[in-house]
């Protein structure tokens, strides 16, 4: 579904990513590990293109979308982004956060019917019922409903990052990306975040999450990716790669952080 | 004592009996107008301004805009507010064969002016607003315009309010110069009260308690606006 062919990025001087090569499958569930600074998070924001690579290419459902005449906002609308910092809008309630962007999509294809007047004018509401009843199972199966009306100010840091998760969600997308989706909760707030990646993964959603936790990345990924120096040194399924791993790299990293 | 109030009841007299209090009213609504509508062209002005200059692109045309809009800015906050009135009514306007108002000109000065210095407060609010909300509006497939009017920009306005409410009362102050070209504001209005009957302690007396009031009432009025913008916010917040 994904292919990623001689990626390179540079910032200025510094190379990040190296010539990287990549096939995802539809269903796959990755997971990027490797030490900080190794180039994992702009892997992944080079494959929302949040960052454009520098050179190589990138393939998504065939087609390529590193070209100029990529339609970067409906590549994005397919790609799902989970960040580190949650990124919530600040001035939009819970349920306008998770409206905003399917109302949008929606209300742009309706312009676009209504030129050809294919539809009747009162879809304009009918949209908006149905991306609020849409947006209010999301936030059901979060048990997060009561929370509809309030700004993202008054939650704690797991219920932001399950809402910012469901607020991708709402835009139906093709694969999800998780940039360290729990690095800067408190503890005791990371389980209710993994379990819903989990159940996800469980739906069989395509994802790739860069992680560092490893007892996570062991129990969902079916492929773990080892960066380093904004190379994949090594890859291979979760046990292989966590008991044996062949590069010494691999080796010095992991055994830092089990 | 006496004395103050015989200089009272000479203001009172063509204050309230001769119809002074009609110019004052008449200079007080040109204050406001020229307050207002200029700080309504400063703020649209210095909007696309700062939305210019915080625009990432690269291109040729995104370039020159760029270079355009940092050189109306160091015009008009380079030269003094009085001589950017008497150039454009004595010589841009003449020599351009337009013929307007000297309120219409004010307005148009003002609000230039004032764009160039809120432009610069917009910039700040943009650069203040978390980069991770530009990202997230991207990451869900929004424009870089949408993400700007609905996310960054109304978050950027709550941060500067208090500063924009504050270039408000710079302006109401500043119009006091407008009689230059010769628009009546309360200066002239209380000028004429005094040269009247020669007496200027009352009159200008009562114009300064007219600023104070002024500027207590757009103070009061920014504090109750930032409270109503600040509902997005947990009450102990400080961001």
């Amino acid at each position: 579904m994904i292919e990623v062919i001689k990626l390179c990025k540079d910032f200025g001087d510094l190379q990040v990513i190296r010539n990287v090569s990549l096939t995802i499958q539809k269903g796959e569930k990755v997971a990027l590990i490797g030490p900080s600074g190794s180039g994992k998070s702009t892997f992944l924001r080079c494959l929302n293109l949040l960052e454009l690579p520098t050179q190589g290419s990138i393939l998504f459902d065939g087609r390529v979308i590193t070209g100029s005449k990529t339609d970067l906002n409906r590549h994005r609308q397919q790609t799902g982004m989970v960040f580190q910092q949650f990124n919530l809008f600040n001035n939009k309630t819970v349920l306008e956060n998770i409206m905003l962007a399917p109302l949008h999509m929606k209300r742009q294809t309706l312009r676009q019917a209504l030129r050809k007047k294919s539809v009747c004018s009162n879809s304009n509401k009918i949209i908006r019922e149905e991306t609020e009843f849409q947006a209010i199972q999301l936030l059901r199966r979060i048990g997060l409903e009561d929370k509809k009306d309030v700004y993202p100010s008054t939650l704690s840091g797991g219920q932001k990052q399950r809402i910012a998760i469901i607020r991708a969600l709402a835009m139906d997308p093709q694969v999800m990306l998780f940039d360290e989706p729990t690095s800067s909760l408190d503890p005791e707030m990371v389980g209710e975040v993994l379990d819903l990646i989990k159940s996800l993964a469980d739906e069989g959603m395509t994802m790739v999450i860069v992680t560092h936790e490893m007892g996570f990345a062991r129990e969902v990924a079916s492929r773990v990716l080892f960066m380093d120096e904004g190379k994949f040194l090594e890859q291979g399924p979760p046990q292989d790669l966590f008991e044996s791993p062949g590069h010494a790299r691999t080796r010095e990293f992991l055994s830092k952080v089990l | 004592m006496g004395d103050f109030q015989t200089k009272l009841e000479k203001f009172w007299r063509v204050f309230y009996w001769q119809n002074g209090y009609s110019r004052v009213a008449a200079g007080l609504k040109n204050t406001l107008v020229i307050a207002v509508l200029g700080l309504s062209i400063g703020i649209l002005a210095g909007t696309l301004i700062a939305a210019i200059e915080v625009f990432p692109g690269k291109r040729t045309l995104a370039r020159a805009l760029k270079r355009l809009a940092r050189f109306y800015v160091a015009l008009f906050r380079g030269t003094p507010i009085v001589v950017q009135l008497l150039v454009t009514y004595y010589v841009i306007l003449p020599l351009m064969a337009v013929n307007l108002s000297p309120i219409s000109v004010c307005v148009l000065v003002f609000g230039l002016n004032s764009g160039a210095y809120v432009s610069e407060i917009m910039r700040s609010g943009i650069l203040s607003v978390d980069p991770g909300q530009m990202e997230a509006g991207r990451a869900v497939g929004l424009s870089y315009r949408k993400t700007m009017m609905e996310i960054v920009v109304p978050q950027a306005v709550k941060n500067i309010l208090p500063t924009l409410g504050n270039e408000f009362i710079v302006l109401i102050k500043e119009t006091s110069v407008v009689s230059f070209v010769g628009a009546l504001d309360l200066y002239v209005a209380f000028s004429y009260i005094g040269n009247n009957n020669y007496e200027f302690m009352v009159p200008y007396l009562v114009m300064a308690l007219i600023y104070i009031l002024l500027v207590a009432a757009i103070t009061g009025l920014v504090q109750l606006m930032e409270r109503s913008l600040r509902k997005s916010d947990r009450s102990h917040q400080t961001m």
